[in-house]
């Protein structure tokens, strides 16, 4: 637990020196701005997707850009030789990750709050943040552990959100069945979209649920079948 | 006692359809400097890595401090200490940032502030390691390998990329650590490093391994077993060579040394690099 606490320390701290988090907060200045010109009501629609974007892609992107830096610097294979389990380098690559994605939706959420007087539980946030952050980075990972590079993982992972996002603009655009919804949840993108919206408006107990449960599972699944098997090697190898 | 024994080690790279690593076998003494010598490309890295278990789907076994390597959980590394070839720090830290960092990782830490005096960049400490150059991230590379005073280090080319200078402070930092009782591995391509460190050696070439011997063994099995005398020929150099063996009673010898002016006698010095080629069969060193 100590080795966690100092490891996320370590990580929180390069995000601010790699300037990483500035460019987190670049984005969500933009949607800050973006929300005070909207009316209320389409302010509303639209946090949701905005906070998607920023706890769901841009933690992978930003993933990414730390993974492929650390294994140029090869800063990562002197974290494998030191006393510390891969499940706690992992463990704290998804806390920092949490932390930045919090930073960002707070300024999403917290601007709908400041311009529109919208409220939010930032409890919940927190929960649904925490599962939306563990499944995306899990599949950023997948993503970046099959990629050369991170221009190459960029791409992949661009056309992936492409497909994922259709759920999310079928619902922008309003063409979804009601019975048909819970099918666009088996994308995360969309499933965490969802989640965010419910906080603001009204939504099935049963999907938030199943999304929470399906989101956090995802993620373990995929961090603990794909990704901590090949880290190590991926991470030191040529 | 033996620190890390090898036994039938065999390695392939994914997607690799050649073993970088071809069987090999030997065996570490505690407290002593293990080189392994080869040209680039050869298996030494590899083998590092698999030693150091960060590689760990290889074949053969390989026993660590009387227990099968493969056992050895995160413990492993309070006791190993690492050292690698490539850069390994966080750029944008500075050397005392990176150092604080990882020796908070242990139990057990040195002085590093005193090892940062000793490798010369004490003053170059608040640094960023980005703007440090080749030569200093070597330094600061073995600083960050014996930041938990390691009972077994193991280095990969520690003196590459160092002016005569600081491979000499390096290679005098290394006899001193070893006077400690501590065991360490080197690996180099460098065949004054092997000369002036190590108790025992081997020769890898593409995957394979020679012999283990000590340096002098090999000089002695390897080395020309002859002695040259140059003398003063009527105002021009000339020489003679005799063989070692009996130069007592060689009478020609004995002779040349009574009637003319000796200039100079050297033995047969076969350099490392001579025997390389002889023992591997390779017909050009690096
Ligand atoms: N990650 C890797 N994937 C595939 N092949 C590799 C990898 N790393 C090294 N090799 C190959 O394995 C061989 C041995 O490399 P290495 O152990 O680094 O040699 P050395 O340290 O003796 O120079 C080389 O042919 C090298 O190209
Ligand atoms: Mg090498």
């Amino acid at each position: 637990m100590n080795s966690f606490l100092h490891l996320l320390k370590g990580e929180v701290l390069r995000l601010v020196r790699y300037k990483i988090i500035f460019f987190g907060i670049l984005v969500s200045l933009i949607w800050v701005v973006l929300i005070y010109f909207l009316d209320a009501q389409t302010a509303k629609g639209f946090m949701p997707f905005l906070a998607m974007l920023d706890a769901g892609m841009m933690s992978v992107i930003l993933l990414g850009a730390t993974f492929f830096l650390e294994k140029q610097e090869g800063s990562i294979k002197t974290l494998l030789v030191s006393p510390v389990s891969l499940v706690q380098v992992l463990a704290a690559k998804v806390g920092s990750a949490i932390i930045s994605a919090m930073i960002s939706v707070v300024m999403v959420l917290g601007s709908g709050f400041v311009f529109h007087g919208i409220q939010t539980n930032f409890l919940l946030v927190f929960l649904y943040v925490f599962v939306i952050v563990l499944s995306h980075t899990a599949i950023g990972y997948v993503i970046t552990l099959r990629s050369k590079d991170f221009m190459s993982m960029m791409m992949k992972f661009a056309g992936l959100s492409l497909l994922l996002m259709i759920p999310s603009f079928l619902y922008l655009l309003g063409v979804i069945e009601e019975q048909l919804n819970w099918l666009l949840l088996l994308s995360p993108m969309y499933a965490a979209q969802y989640l965010i919206q419910s906080i603001h408006s009204s939504a099935d107990l049963l999907l938030i649920v199943g999304s929470t449960l399906y989101l956090a599972l995802l993620g373990t699944f995929l961090y603990g079948k794909v990704v901590y098997p090949r880290f190590k090697e991926f991470a030191i190898g040529g | 006692m033996v620190a890390i024994q090898v036994k039938g080690l065999r390695f392939t790279y994914p997607k690799q359809t050649e073993e970088t690593i071809k069987s090999i076998d030997f065996s570490v003494e505690q407290g002593s400097i293990f080189g392994l010598l080869g040209p680039s490309g050869a298996g030494k890295s590899t083998t590092q890595k698999i030693l150091t278990k960060l590689i760990t789907d290889y074949q053969g076994e390989i026993t660590f401090l009387g227990k099968d390597l493969r056992s050895y959980k995160k413990d492993f590394y309070e006791v190993v200490g690492v050292g690698f070839e490539m850069p390994i720090h966080f750029n944008k830290l500075t050397a005392l940032e990176n150092l604080k960092y990882f020796a908070a990782l242990y139990k057990k830490n040195i002085d590093y502030i005193e090892l940062l005096k000793k490798v010369g960049l004490y003053e170059a400490r608040n640094q960023e390691v980005g703007t440090f150059s080749k030569g200093m991230k070597v330094r600061l590379n073995f600083v960050r390998a014996l930041l938990n005073d390691p009972d077994v280090l193991f280095l990969d080319e520690p003196t590459n990329g160092l002016d005569p200078k600081n491979a000499k402070v390096m290679k005098d930092l290394i006899l001193e650590y070893q006077k400690q009782g501590k065991t360490i591995i080197i690996t180099t391509h460098l065949m004054g490093d092997v000369e002036q460190l190590c108790d025992q050696v081997v020769f890898m070439t593409k995957g394979k391994l020679s012999e283990m011997a000590t340096p002098r063994e090999l000089k002695i099995k390897y080395g020309k077993k002859e002695v040259k005398v140059e003398y003063d020929g009527h105002g021009v150099t000339s020489f003679q060579t005799f063989p070692l063996l009996g130069l007592g009673q060689n009478h020609e010898f004995i002779q040349l040394l009574q009637e003319q002016q000796v200039e100079t006698i050297h033995s047969g010095e076969t350099s490392l690099e001579e025997i390389f080629i002889k023992v591997t069969g390779e017909t050009k060193y690096e």
